[in-house]
């Protein structure tokens, strides 16, 4: 019993940090924000934590990388490659929702019925482009590499530069340039006083919630992975 | 899950309070809920039967 709560008692966690947030997030009052952020302002409970779990599993992603470098052990690989492929998930995900809300948010500014409603240049969403593509190389370099060692170790290499571009593209970048996403000339978001606590109660269990879930994902993908490598490259 | 279960009961009986003053925001969290706990499930079984390979495997090494 004690056995089967260590092995999967962040999951049971996961799922419940994330039906809290799911349950909360939508039905508790909030301070209104005025505008077309009025209900939409929850959004920030699931489009958010897309990004946060993305930083974190890029962040395992390189941190293994780096380990494979240090003793050549190809576990290590395995746990990269894999966490840097949960991650494309996440920042898939968050793409996508942040389009629909973004559609909303600047109905006024930006016509629905114009292209830039679903493509504005937004400096963050350009960047997390530019930011996925040099996974999406990754991956492609690692596929155009025959021999396993050299395969490991050339993708390690590539995916501390990958991690290295990450922040500056995606976090730095934007904050300098203003642009739809918050944190321009208000400082970090998260410091932000609109961001009150009504937000903060449900927004970081939310964040934990995905982190953990995403956890899960990974692990699963590291084992089929390693039952894969186990069954086929042994013979 | 359990936990999650009581909380959604709970809320459910109160229906003075925060639930049904706006609009049928209840019925989407009963969609979102019954997504989200259908790949909950879809994972967990996933999680199972990666570890029945795992077994299997192990029996088959020692033979």
């Amino acid at each position: 019993m004690l056995k089967f709560l260590q092995k999967n008692g962040y999951k049971f966690l996961a799922v419940g940090l994330i039906g809290y947030a799911l349950i909360f997030g939508l039905l508790r009052e909030l301070p209104d924000m005025g505008g077309n952020m009025a209900q939409t302002s929850r959004n920030v409970f699931y489009h958010v934590p897309m990004w946060f779990t993305l930083y974190l599993l890029m962040g395992i992603s390189v941190v293994y990388s780096i380990k494979f470098l240090l003793n050549g052990n190809e576990y290590n690989d395995t746990v990269a490659t894999e966490a840097a492929r949960t991650g494309m998930l996440f920042g898939l995900l968050g793409l996508s929702t942040g389009i629909i809300w973004s559609r909303v948010t600047w109905r006024e500014l930006i016509p629905s019925d114009s292209f830039a409603a679903w493509w504005s240049w937004d400096p963050k969403q350009t960047m997390v482009v530019v930011a996925l593509m040099i996974y999406i190389a990754y991956f492609i370099l690692r596929a155009g590499i025959e021999e396993s060692s050299s395969r490991a170790r050339i993708g390690a290499v590539y995916n501390i530069f990958a991690a290295a571009s990450l922040i500056p593209l995606t976090l730095i970048l934007p904050r300098m340039l203003g642009g739809l996403h918050p944190g321009g000339d208000e400082g970090n978001p998260l410091e932000n006083i609109r961001l009150s606590i009504e937000f903060r109660v449900v927004f970081y269990p939310s964040v934990l919630g995905f982190m953990l879930l995403s956890i899960w994902i990974l692990e699963l993908r590291v084992r089929l992975s390693l039952l894969y490598n186990r069954m086929f490259d042994a013979e | 899950m359990l936990n999650n279960l009581i909380l959604f009961s709970l809320l459910l009986q109160s229906d003075a309070g925060l639930l049904f003053r706006s609009d049928k925001i209840f019925t989407v969290l009963t969609v979102v809920l019954i997504i989200f706990s259908g790949m909950i499930l879809f994972l967990w079984n996933l999680d199972r039967r990666i570890s029945r390979m795992e077994q299997k495997e192990k029996e088959s090494k020692k033979l």
